[in-house]
């Protein structure tokens, strides 16, 4: 099957679990789910070891939001949304600092 | 009585007189409310008798003209009560542009003071300050820009047996505040008192925005979502980083702070409040007035995200909106869960409990004073676990770098940190090259960080790796800030 580009970024001080890089170009397989990048992630991009700061009982953490395109991935069918061609998935910490 | 206890007695009485003064402020203001026309709230065209004095129309002039705001939208600034909680980075300068927009009252809670690393963000405090309430402070400087606002000193902490009690004197709540738990206690109080809450957050160069529990016709109940909506569970405690630790950038946290006063001053001046008081009808929410775009507006719920690094600094995110069965605001599938007056949470429980690890054993940890007696030996290795930028900033003469998230990144002992114990063995003493470095018996390495956490980690790391077996391990109480005001040679920042 053929691969599709996106685009992953991470914010919030989620870009320290992946070596400091802040967006992401990968090619996954058409059909990937949402979920399933995030597997991904975890497997081949995370540098740090502490995967619970990122995933916790199979899905991302408490803390985290997930941005599909800019919008909520709750809107989007959460974790089945299936990715389309240069999509962009935008991970969120909370901040808390003021 | 000694130096300290003059200081808190003048602290207490400061804070006495800030309060009786705001007392008599807001008792005249009632008073004038009372003598005034009853439909001086709702009135729309200034009558004979005019709603401002000749000194507000001119001080509001530049926004007065302005169809958002108009005589109406002014008017509803005046007869507003705003409760700015945090009077830090975010609090500072949503207070300034508050007060000088000309909000009626403005109550300010916040429990602590003043100190010098507050003033590169806190840009209210001054020099004369430090040391005494950062409420007393923020007062002092916006009154001499703007007294006729009725200020509200609220010198505590808020907690939740004060937090209903102090929100439900208010029309609308800022929380500028730093740590989650306080931000779902805001959001949970709010809910229950019927507010609105502008919530605002920043770290580093980023910073965050939501609208929780806005007045909208495009949700059931009227209400947008609350914090708990956007954020249902709270994040793990080693997740929350402070500015303390994370660091901040003034500017970013004042973007983030001067778009709370905007959010503030289109819900208060649009009128969207005012069904909040006493619910409205929806014909009369919808019919609106000049200066008026009303409660009703459909609006999506939304947060607004602020990466200043970024080529494309603003992101306006589209979020899901209010979850029907979320614990505050919602109707939970399990009724007992439901927030209550009665039940506010223990938000110390909920978030987990506050840092300052305790892992080493303390014989395995020395005092600044042992260190810096050591420090020179050649069978001792100094090895810093700060990141690079502040170990650039200051560090202990022939200590070496080897930065944390290294350590956190293996989860182990990083090779860096081998490779920097072999080369100072070396250094000390070439003759014995061949024996120095890892295995070496009698070696101490000594692990030093910013405030003695994150060293204990790495200590632990290493005393558990066999590669270190015949070394000492330790690691230094306090970090390099106890450092710096016990033993000297390096800053303290």
């Amino acid at each position: 099957m053929a691969n599709i580009p996106i685009t992953v970024e991470f914010s919030g001080g989620l870009e320290l679990l992946f070596a400091s890089e802040r967006s992401l170009s990968l090619e996954v397989a058409e059909g990937t789910t949402v979920g399933e990048l995030v597997n991904i992630l975890v497997d081949k991009h995370m540098v740090d070891t502490r995967t619970e700061l990122f995933v916790v009982d199979g899905t991302v953490r408490p803390g985290i939001l997930v941005l599909i395109n800019d919008a909520d991935w709750e809107l989007e069918g959460e974790e089945s949304y299936v990715l389309e061609k240069k999509d962009t998935i935008l991970f969120v910490s909370t901040l808390h600092g003021g | 009585m000694s130096d300290t206890t003059n200081h808190q007695r003048i602290i207490a009485l400061e804070a006495e007189n800030a309060a009786l003064k705001a007392r008599i402020a807001s008792l005249e203001a009632r008073l004038q409310l009372n003598s005034a026309p009853p439909q001086s709230l709702t009135h729309t065209t200034p009558t004979a008798t005019p709603e401002l004095s000749a000194e507000e129309y001119l001080r509001y002039g530049r926004q007065l003209i302005m169809p958002q705001i108009g005589l109406p939208g002014q008017l509803r600034l005046k007869n507003t009560r705003v409760l700015i909680i945090g009077i830090g980075g975010l609090g500072c300068p949503a207070a300034s542009y508050l007060s000088s927009a000309g909000v009626g009252t403005l109550g300010l809670l916040d429990h602590d003071l003043v100190e010098l690393s507050n003033l590169h963000r806190q840009i209210l405090h001054t020099l004369a300050y430090i040391g005494r309430p950062k409420v007393l402070s923020a007062i002092d400087r916006l009154r001499a820009a703007n007294p006729n606002v009725t200020y509200i000193p609220h010198i505590t902490a808020l907690d939740k047996e004060n937090a209903l009690e102090i929100i439900q004197n208010y029309d609308l709540v800022l929380d500028c505040t730093d740590h989650p738990r306080v931000r779902y206690l805001v959001s949970d109080a709010a809910v229950i008192a019927g507010k609105t809450v502008v919530s605002a957050s920043a770290l580093k160069t980023e910073g965050q925005l939501v609208v929780v529990n806005k007045p909208t016709s495009s949700e059931e109940g009227g209400r947008g979502p609350c914090y708990r909506c956007y954020w249902p569970r709270p994040p793990p405690t080693e997740s929350v980083v402070s500015c303390g630790e994370g660091g901040v950038l003034g500017p970013v946290v004042g973007v983030m702070g001067v778009l709370q006063a905007l959010e503030a001053v289109k819900i208060i001046s649009s009128g969207a409040l005012e069904g909040q008081r006493a619910p409205a009808s929806a014909n009369e929410a919808a019919a609106g007035s000049p200066g008026t775009e009303g409660p009703s507006k459909p609006e999506p719920a939304s947060m607004l995200f602020f990466s200043s690094y970024s080529p494309t600094p603003f992101k306006t995110l589209r979020m899901k909106g209010r979850r029907a069965d979320c614990i505050s605001c919602g109707t939970p599938s399990d009724p007992a869960l439901k927030i209550t007056a009665s039940t506010i949470p223990d938000y110390d429980n909920f978030c987990g409990p506050g840092p300052d690890a305790v892992l080493l054993d303390p014989k395995d940890r020395r005092t600044v004073m042992e260190v810096g007696e050591m420090i020179g030996r050649e069978n001792v290795v100094v090895v810093d676990t700060r990141d690079e930028t502040q170990f650039g900033i200051t560090s202990v003469g022939g200590s070496r770098n080897v930065p944390f998230v290294l350590w956190q990144r293996g989860g182990k002992v990083p090779e860096e940190f081998w490779r920097a114990v072999e080369e100072e063995g070396n250094s000390a003493d070439p003759q014995e090259e061949g024996e120095k470095g890892k295995g070496t018996k009698g070696k101490e390495v000594v692990i030093l960080c910013r405030r003695g956490n994150d060293s204990q980690e790495a200590a632990k790391m290493v005393m558990e790796d066999p590669r270190a077996r015949d070394w000492k391990v330790t690691d230094v109480v306090g970090g390099i800030g106890e450092w710096a005001r016990k033993v000297g040679g390096v800053v303290e920042y």
